[in-house]
């Protein structure tokens, strides 16, 4: 959280705002960036420190805005909480399995999208195809009968 | 209005206070379930990781977050089908389209961009390539560069390479496109890989020699063409003459040749791409007729890249990503009912991201993938042999700043291409699934940054996703899409499956760049 000199510095002087406060043990900070986050092509949304548990904040139109329009800001705000809250919750429950999901799609793969298994199947296949020094080649193949007096 | 003119240490009177917990109960649902959701006008959407998705009510969406949906219901089993909900999951099947969708991810690059020359004989208001003067042979790319990129290109594992030529205007240096053609052709016999070439020409400088060349080694050609003569010709200026007459003639006569040679002209045809400026609005009908006219069987309505010359005239040709999306929507319009009355026609920018929400295919457009393709998909080399991970990062360079140079095609392999710390960087800064603004968006699975044009725009490679137009036109478009496919018009929805699926020219990868 900004210090309040901090914030007031980079608040925009004089500009009309909407102020919505925060119970920080319902909607979480996260929350808050979350829906603050959805309203930055149109607005400056400032947090401050408010009573204890509490988040202030205060939003302002980039541009003039109307008090009607500020007010739809503000209330756009507090709809975005609502889902802010849905989406954390969506994340806890899957992230799990998503992670696993994901974790095992890049892992077992290759270029071709092969899984590790049949990559390495078919390297063997091209170790037994490509075999300049006949080494795969019994030695009966290679040389009969005739031992050489090798042994 | 006075009462509200207050400072930030002079707060107006609180709006609303949410003082109450979040509904437990309204949650419910959630606890079972895993997607992502944007909210369209009384409709919501789901997605998921996987690329599956569902258009409920906003009353089914209470429902579903709720957890109130009946086992019977049809809805219920489609989100189950789709892997919506965590306990009916089929968790090896999300995986296998999981794996499909990001199967680039492993890839070498495959799309090699090489600029022959900064030299064009037109002069357009948008050019994002800041092309030189005819006279200036020296941003000319030399055989001997020509060829050590050519070697560093084979270099890349990818079974399929497509090499583009670009500019300039490739066709007044033609020594080098030639050199490299067969260069890249010879060294080919022996790779063995799936090998496309790809010339991007305003076609002003081709003549008979060298259109017979190109097609006997199957060179793809694609041109730019923006629309009517009066339209085209007041952005694209050719000196001494007309650059829509220009166009025109080779583009008739060059499908006059693929005809002769016995050609599928619904494969084998030059395709154009048309350039939207503040001047296209209001011309979409003309437009798209001259397109159909010329047999052109896509139309990519493409918005300015924010780069070159048209940093310096945005102000006259630029626009809002609403206002182009607004004459995209009309375009697309047009071309759909075009297609309902049988004239088959697709539009690209629709098509790319259909592909992305309709199938699990990699249709191999690198910028609708994360991460992004620069450095690991594509590669670009300028005329001096200088290497860029991405064409617009070579425009940057173009522009005066060679913060994306990875090095020069003597002393860097494809390797360190792939290994460099700016490629990693991108990297890294084109992963959606941590981008705040992207995280959480319906859209991640169909979607992609670019951090060059990030850092062009915003000033850093991350972006600022609410105020990036790239993201808002990426957004509308979206919207739109979906929108339309929400309307189970089944046939549009016949129309848009189409246009999905890529036709493969013989010798050729059927990627398009």
């Amino acid at each position: 959280m900004p210090s309040k000199n901090r914030a007031s510095a980079s608040w925009p002087a004089q500009k009309p705002a909407v102020h919505v406060p925060v119970e920080l043990a319902y909607y979480p900070l996260e929350v808050i960036y979350g829906a603050a986050y959805a309203l930055m092509d149109r607005a400056y949304v400032l947090l401050r420190t408010g009573q204890q548990g509490v988040v202030d904040v205060h939003i302002s139109g980039k541009g003039d805005l109307e008090p009607d329009h500020l007010h739809a800001l503000g209330g756009e705000f507090v709809n975005e909480l609502a889902d802010q809250v849905l989406r954390q919750t969506l994340d806890e429950s899957g992230r799990k399995i998503r992670e696993y999901i994901v974790a095992k799609a890049h892992f077992f793969q290759d270029d071709q999208g092969r899984n590790v298994q049949s990559l390495l199947d078919a390297a063997m296949l091209e170790a037994f195809d490509d075999d300049p020094l006949d080494i795969a080649v019994p030695w009966e193949e290679k040389y009969g009968d005739d031992d050489g007096g090798a042994r | 209005m006075a009462a509200h003119r207050r400072g930030a240490d002079t707060p107006t009177e609180p709006l609303v206070v949410p003082t109450s917990p979040p509904d437990e109960q309204r949650l419910r649902g959630t606890r079972n379930a895993t997607f992502r959701f944007r909210r369209l006008g009384d409709r919501v959407l789901l997605t998921n990781d996987w690329g599956r998705w569902e258009m409920v009510s906003a009353g089914k969406f209470e429902t579903i977050v709720k957890g109130d949906l009946g086992p019977d219901e049809p809805l219920r089993q489609r989100l189950a089908q789709k892997g919506f909900l965590l306990d009916e999951m089929d968790v090896e099947e999300a995986i296998r389209r999981y794996r499909q969708r990001h199967s680039f991810v492993g890839r070498a690059p495959y799309l090699h961009i090489v600029v022959t020359t900064l030299r064009c004989n037109e002069s357009c208001s948008y050019c994002h390539a800041s092309r030189e003067p005819m006279s200036n042979k020296s941003v000319d790319m030399g055989i001997a560069t020509a060829k050590q990129v050519v070697d560093r290109i084979f270099e890349s594992t990818s079974p399929q390479l497509a090499i583009e030529f670009q500019g300039g205007e490739p066709l007044v240096n033609f020594d080098t496109v030639r050199f490299i053609v067969e260069y890249a052709t010879e060294r080919n016999r022996e790779e063995r890989r799936d090998l496309q070439l790809l010339l991007v020409t305003n076609l002003a400088a081709m003549d008979e020699d060298k259109l017979e060349f190109l097609l006997a080694h199957d060179v793809l050609l694609c041109t730019s063409l923006d629309g009517p003569r009066e339209l085209h010709d007041a952005q694209r200026k050719l000196k001494g003459g007309s650059a829509y007459d220009q166009t025109m003639h080779w583009i008739e006569r060059i499908n006059e040749r693929y005809a002769e040679m016995g050609r599928d002209p619904n494969l084998w045809h030059v395709d154009a791409l048309l350039t939207t400026t503040r001047q296209s609005f209001g011309h979409a009908r003309a437009i798209i007729d001259e397109y159909v006219r010329l047999g052109i069987k896509t139309i990519h309505v493409r918005p300015l890249n924010p780069m070159g010359f048209a940093t310096r005239t945005w102000e006259k040709i630029g626009y809002t990503p609403q206002e182009f999306n607004a004459f995209w929507e009309e375009c697309l319009g047009i071309i759909v009912d075009l297609n309902r009355r049988g004239t088959e026609i697709i539009e690209r920018g629709a098509a790319l991201f259909l592909a992305r929400m309709l199938t699990d295919e990699d249709h191999g457009y690198v910028d609708l993938r994360s991460p992004c393709g620069a450095g690991i998909g594509q590669v670009a080399y300028d005329h001096t042999g200088l290497i860029y991970p991405c064409d617009e990062a070579r425009m940057v360079a173009r522009m005066g700043d060679d913060l994306f140079e990875l090095g020069d095609v003597t002393r860097c392999s494809m390797a360190d291409v792939v290994g460099h710390e700016t490629v990693r960087a991108i990297g890294v800064a084109s992963c959606i699934e941590a981008l705040p603004g992207c995280q959480d968006c319906a859209y991640q699975p169909y979607c992609g940054v670019c951090p060059v044009v990030n850092y062009v725009a915003q000033g850093d490679l991350f972006g600022h996703r609410p105020t990036s137009d790239r993201c808002q036109l990426n957004l509308l478009a979206m919207d739109a899409l979906f929108g339309i496919l929400d309307r189970e018009d089944e046939e549009v929805c016949r129309i848009f499956e189409r246009w999905t699926v890529q036709k493969a020219r013989t010798g050729g990868t059927g990627l398009e760049p």
